[in-house]
């Protein structure tokens, strides 16, 4: 028999790809990444980055928006048009409704990520010239360092989607809460330039780089794995505190 | 058997709910009635286990809402107000997935999906889409997906607000089908064709209990008004009959338009006062065109209850409310 969370997951995907706003979605995303891609590449012309890296760096400032945007209607929606009253007063558990929405979410984050490899892939073919600086165990890298990133982004996302009953508020909050550090890191660098030896690249896209160059550690696997769970934790609490309606 | 016990819910400072008890065991219909705000979709959504009373317990067959949720909630139906349903799904994919997700496996789940939208009239709008249906077979579509798991306590929040005669009688139907095997409170403003089903009746106002009152005492709590039809009398004489027999109770003499003088007063007799009436009216010499005591529907006592007017709608009700 097929688990709550499950029937969830399939239902959440099912209801995004019903009109054409989670196609709009994906394409958006392969859009903004393709173009990022291609100018970097225009801009690392005879550098050092490997290809790889900088398909890395090109597809992980988006991941976020486009986490924000598959994961503002979880929640949000269903507090909106009250069907959330109608699942929870189910026989279900808190942690099968957040691991199916945040699931269902994921898969789509996942997908869009797929889907720019895709697009990196065909160019490969299109111009046979680029092969040579393709690796393509730091691809393989890169992309589980971006499947980890989709993850706790996703599941700041999911959070987000609790806390309001607006898509474009929880939206905006996701964007927010991810953008905040990266603000404070900006910040810091401007009052502190000598800060930059130590941080010469924005952390996420730092250890994507690595990843694609195949310096892999251990560190981003507990950072983003431990964001991710966090997120899920205080989700699956807040249902089950089962006082959504007063919030 | 469902107990509240002393339930009182807050919301911040506000206090929805206040030391709401009572008791139903199976077979029982609840009417929850009261004015907007009177606290009846809270005291369901307490019930449903959505919201978490502030002090109090509530139980169903000894389960506690609260620490046994999980179990409760498999013997409970729920319809919340607002009917909120899936807009994209057709009527038998929502109830397909409904029921999986309430865990029946799959082939029971198809075979009770089909079943229920047959009994409650959905047959014909099981392949279309949730969002084209009409309000009457959204809030039939709910119930279906209450009555799945063919619960133990069936909580319908203001199930035939908004729907034509046609409708209530069905969703009607469909409450006396369930409360064969289980309890069921139903909440409104008005009850209409479900007043009549209801063992008993819950009156809200400002989160307390302010009436409660089973049908039974309400019909015999009965008073009705006495309406004749008289020509051929002086007004004065007139007053002088209806002070004679109203007992002290405020009695009204008017003239029609067509020249008949309407007599009418309340009264707990009816065939006495009846014969009482038309006796004199024929000793005067008057004539009588009718003479009858009209008593009030179940519908127009259970809206004197919601008004406060509880000593119009029996003589224990307030005495219980108070209690």
């Amino acid at each position: 028999m097929k688990s709550v969370a499950h029937l969830i997951l399939r239902r959440d995907l099912r209801a995004a790809l019903t009109g054409t706003a989670g196609y709009g979605m994906l394409a958006g995303f392969l859009a903004l990444t393709g173009w990022s891609f291609a100018e970097l590449l225009r801009r690392n012309e005879g550098g050092f980055v490997s290809a790889q890296a900088i398909w890395g760096i090109a597809v992980a400032p988006w991941i976020p928006a486009l986490a924000a945007a598959a994961t503002m209607r979880l929640f949000a929606e269903e507090r909106q048009t009250g069907t959330l009253e109608t699942l929870l007063t189910a026989p279900v558990r808190a942690y099968d409704v957040v691991l199916g929405k945040f699931g269902a979410a994921l898969s789509l984050v996942v997908a869009g990520i797929l889907l720019a490899l895709l697009q990196v892939l065909a160019l490969r073919r299109v111009a046979p010239r680029m092969d040579g600086d393709f690796s393509s165990a730091g691809m393989v890298f890169a992309t589980a360092l971006l499947f980890l990133q989709a993850a706790a982004w996703t599941a700041v996302g999911t959070f987000a989607s609790l806390l309001t009953r607006q898509q474009a508020a929880a939206g905006v909050l996701t964007v927010a809460c991810i953008g905040a550090p990266y603000a404070i890191y900006a910040g810091v660098l401007a009052w502190m330039p000598r800060m930059q030896r130590v941080f010469w690249q924005w952390p996420p896209l730092a250890d994507v780089t690595d990843a694609a160059t195949g310096l892999f550690s251990l560190a981003p696997l507990v950072l983003y794995s431990s964001v991710a769970w966090c997120m899920l934790f205080i989700c699956v609490r807040l249902v089950e505190a089962r006082d959504l309606q007063t919030r | 058997m469902l107990e509240i016990v002393q339930v009182t819910r807050c919301f911040g400072r506000r206090t929805a709910l206040e030391n709401v008890s009572f008791q139903a065991v199976r077979g029982d219909i609840v009417g929850i009635l009261g004015p907007n705000g009177a606290g009846k979709t809270t005291l369901l959504r307490l019930a449903a286990c959505y919201l978490q009373p502030t002090r109090g317990v509530i139980r169903l067959n000894g389960l506690d809402s609260f620490l046994q949720s999980l179990e409760f909630r498999r013997r409970m139906g729920y319809l919340p107000e607002r009917c909120p349903l899936y807009d994209d799904m057709t009527v038998g994919e929502y109830l397909l997935y409904r029921a999986r997700i309430k865990g029946l496996p799959f082939l029971k789940a198809r075979i009770r999906a089909r079943e229920l939208a047959e009994q409650l009239g959905l047959g014909e709008v099981r392949g279309r889409i949730i969002a084209s249906l009409s309000l009457g077979c959204r809030r039939r579509t709910g119930m279906a997906d209450a009555l799945l798991r063919d619960p133990r306590l069936l909580l319908l929040d203001d199930p035939i607000a908004n729907v034509d005669a046609v409708e209530c009688e069905r969703i009607a139907a469909g409450v006396a089908n369930a409360a064969r095997h289980a309890i069921v409170l139903v909440s409104g403003h008005a009850l209409a064709q479900l007043g009549a089903l209801c063992t008993r009746f819950l009156v809200l106002r400002a989160g307390c209990v302010a009436v409660e009152v089973t049908r039974a005492d309400l019909q015999a709590g009965d008073s009705g008004v006495l309406l004749a039809e008289v020509a051929g009398a002086t007004e004065a004489a007139l007053k002088r009959v209806a002070a004679l027999f109203s007992g002290g109770a405020a009695a009204a003499v008017k003239l029609r338009p067509d020249g008949w003088w309407q007599l009418s007063w309340p009264t707990r007799q009816t065939e006495t006062v009846r014969e009482a009436v038309a006796t004199e009216v024929a000793r005067q010499g008057w004539r009588l065109r009718s003479v009858e005591v009209v008593a009030p529907s179940l519908e127009s006592r259970l809206g004197d209850l919601v008004a406060g007017r509880a000593a119009a709608a029996g003589p224990d009700a307030a005495a219980r409310g108070g209690a």
